[in-house]
């Protein structure tokens, strides 16, 4: 009776078919450290076409839920946490520049990237691996991985290259309507069928619980899930807590990282923190004040009498249209922050 | 040698006529329990059987809403299952179980790009205690078991250097304990219609990574025709009903849930030893947890059987 070893057989058939070949090659982090986070590569479809609301009355969404907020010349843009959770890249176009909009929903660290002209295909697609809990892009024209939160290629024909950051910012959605109530924001319709608006990782914002590992982890100086702007300037690094900025109205804070004398703007009250470099490229040195809700969309002012909005661009005043440049920065959950960056100092009230 | 292998794949399809395919459980382990035969060996008897598995596991769902998946997503589990049962003495059994598994993940819109894992999976040992066998008289029986999950199976399986995730790895890499009971009722002394009902837990360890599979838990109840013929048939309704995974002692998110699935089956009694049989599970109805859960689209089970 021949069936019991054919039966046999053929699962060894199917065990025994060639394995994939090896293409890792070197990874400039830890290679152990870097990990399979279960969906695979592009088992988190990027955004490739996105389509836009015209403004913020087309999308009914609670006020606190948050949006990435883009500015590229005049053209200002808003992407919802409620669609990156589910997709994580967003590749976009501005008058013919191609730019990424990343955001890693374990590390709550969102970044734009622009396009790097090695082909003609710039996106960026989702890896499905996670180097410190965090987000690992891969570009699709050398299929390099690249750590969100380093935003350096760490493995592939452009390993070491870092990626150019622009400005963006993180805000609530309560605050994007009160500053840019008739600009566009990233329609829910994606081409993907996905529970929008229902939060794919039930509690984990609200616990101190990580999903995957992450270097550092024993650091308790703020909460795990804290969301901190954490700053690099050179081989500094200082974090600011969302609860150091005033819940009633901009805390602006004139502080020095690295040698370079910053201004950070924060605000709890509409979820914004940013930091941009107080030193001009003309050699002029710059004083900051909040301004009234009156001003919106501008939210500082300073000792020339500019207004300034959160994306560091002067809206009125002497210097209209010139903007300021921003150190490499962004806002992240505390754990992360201290995972890529432990040596961070961080920000306290009476300094 | 490939072609070898090829060749009796090939031939072996031809002589079963029908698809040849397998089955796990939507956590990505092996469905261990579910796939041992639900009888106990009479004393001094030995049962050997080999069942080959496939399960698609393709289907999206929020909660207990299916959606569509854009990503194209093919997820597979092959196993072999490998069963031996010994009966020790007329109320006491035993029965264990090795498993081969391969594990593949295609997602379609990323060029084919395809992640795979395949070796020895966990084992099942248990012991079985039958106090009431059908017969003449008694038409009415009954089996409880308990056991040990073996973590035999490897769950370091790394890919292009890098290690795959825990529902990638043949094995989970924990020791765990199980759970079986099962009752039939005859309605007839030649016991040609059956009723039955069946129920199996397991309770799942952490491994070395701290990472636990939920608990889970499956009752089925069902009906089983035996004829003047070589054939039975028999289908159940299954309940599966699975706990979130755990890694650091937290939950993972969009794991666990319920399961409400048809269960049918064939065999085909070759001889007064050997039979064939063939089995699938059919999704009805399922209510997953979290927001989004990709959780199986079909199960089959073909196998062989030999009693002595």
């Amino acid at each position: 009776m021949p069936l019991l070893p054919l039966l046999v057989a053929l699962c060894l058939s199917a065990c025994l078919d060639s394995a994939p070949e090896n293409t890792a090659g070197f990874w400039s982090v830890p290679q152990s450290e870097v990990l399979d986070g279960g969906p695979g590569k592009d088992g988190i479809p990027a955004v490739d076409a996105p389509q836009f609301y015209q403004d913020a009355s087309g999308l009914v969404m609670a006020d606190d839920e948050l949006v990435v907020a883009f500015r590229f010349g005049n053209d200002v843009r808003a992407y919802p946490h409620q669609v990156l959770d589910y997709h994580e890249v967003v590749n976009d176009t501005f008058n013919n520049t191609e730019v990424v909009i990343s955001y890693c929903p374990l590390t709550g660290s969102s970044m734009v990237w622009q396009g790097e002209a090695v082909s003609s295909n710039q996106s960026f697609g989702v890896s499905g691996l996670l180097y410190n809990s965090n987000l690992i892009l891969y570009d699709r024209a050398t299929n390099s991985h690249w750590s969100q939160m380093l935003m350096q290629s760490i493995n592939g024909t452009r390993i070491h290259q870092i990626s150019t950051q622009l400005v963006s910012s993180e805000m609530s959605w309560g605050t994007w309507k009160k500053l840019y109530p008739s600009k566009p924001v990233l329609n829910f319709n994606t081409g993907f069928s996905r529970p929008y608006g229902r939060y794919p990782y039930g509690s984990y914002k609200d616990s101190d619980a990580t999903i995957f590992p992450a270097n550092n982890s024993n650091d308790e100086r703020f909460s795990a899930k804290q969301r901190v702007l954490g700053v690099k300037v050179l081989e500094s690094f200082k974090a600011y807590s969302m609860a150091n900025f005033s819940s009633d109205g901009i805390t602006v804070i004139a502080d020095t990282i690295g040698g370079e004398p910053l201004t950070v703007w924060g605000s709890q009250n509409l979820n914004i923190a940013v930091v941009f470099n107080r030193l001009l490229s003309d050699g002029s040195l710059l004083s900051f004040s909040a301004l009234a809700p009156q001003a919106f969309p501008a939210l500082v002012t300073d000792d020339e009498g500019n207004h300034w909005d959160v994306f560091g661009v002067a809206i009125s005043g002497p210097r209209q249209g010139q903007s300021l440049n921003q150190p490499f920065s962004f806002i992240a959950y505390w754990f992360a922050w201290a995972a890529f960056y432990p040596d961070t100092q961080v920000f306290e009230v009476d300094q | 040698m490939k072609s070898v292998w090829r060749s009796i794949l090939f031939y072996s399809c031809l002589l079963f006529q029908c698809q040849v395919l397998a089955a796990t459980c939507s956590c990505a382990g092996v469905p261990l329990l579910n796939s041992m035969q639900s009888g106990s060996a009479k004393s001094g008897d030995w049962l050997l059987a080999a069942s080959i598995e496939r399960h698609e596991i393709n289907d999206l769902y929020a909660g207990s809403k299916k959606i569509n998946d854009e990503t194209h997503r093919e997820r597979r589990v092959e196993s072999l299952l490998l069963e031996v049962s010994h009966g020790i003495t007329s109320n006491w059994s035993v029965s264990s179980l090795l498993s081969f598994v391969k594990h593949r993940r295609q997602i379609g819109i990323s060029e084919g790009s395809v992640s795979s894992a395949r070796g020895l999976g966990d084992g099942v040992v248990l012991i079985k205690y039958t106090p009431r066998r059908l017969g003449m008289v008694n038409r009415f029986a009954y089996s409880l078991g308990v056991g040990l999950r073996l973590p035999l199976g490897e769950n370091t399986q790394t890919q292009d250097g890098l290690l795959l995730s825990e529902d990638m790895q043949p094995g989970s890499g924990a020791q765990g304990y199980v759970l079986w009971a099962y009752a039939v009722r005859s309605f007839s002394a030649q016991g040609l219609t059956q009723a039955f009902a069946g129920f199996n837990a397991s309770l799942n360890g952490e491994n070395s990574r701290q990472y636990q599979f939920g608990n889970e838990q499956n009752m089925n109840i069902g009906l089983a025709f035996q004829s003047e013929f070589p054939v039975s048939l028999s289908v159940a309704l299954q309940v599966r009903n699975s706990q979130a995974d755990r890694r650091f002692a937290s939950t993972v998110p969009n794991t666990g849930g319920y399961w409400l699935d048809l269960m049918p089956v064939v065999q085909y009694k070759l001889t007064q030893q050997w039979a064939l049989r063939f089995s699938s599970r059919l999704p009805l109805h399922r209510k997953l947890n979290g927001a989004l859960q990709f959780t199986s689209s079909e199960v089959y089970t073909l196998g062989v059987s030999v009693q002595y």
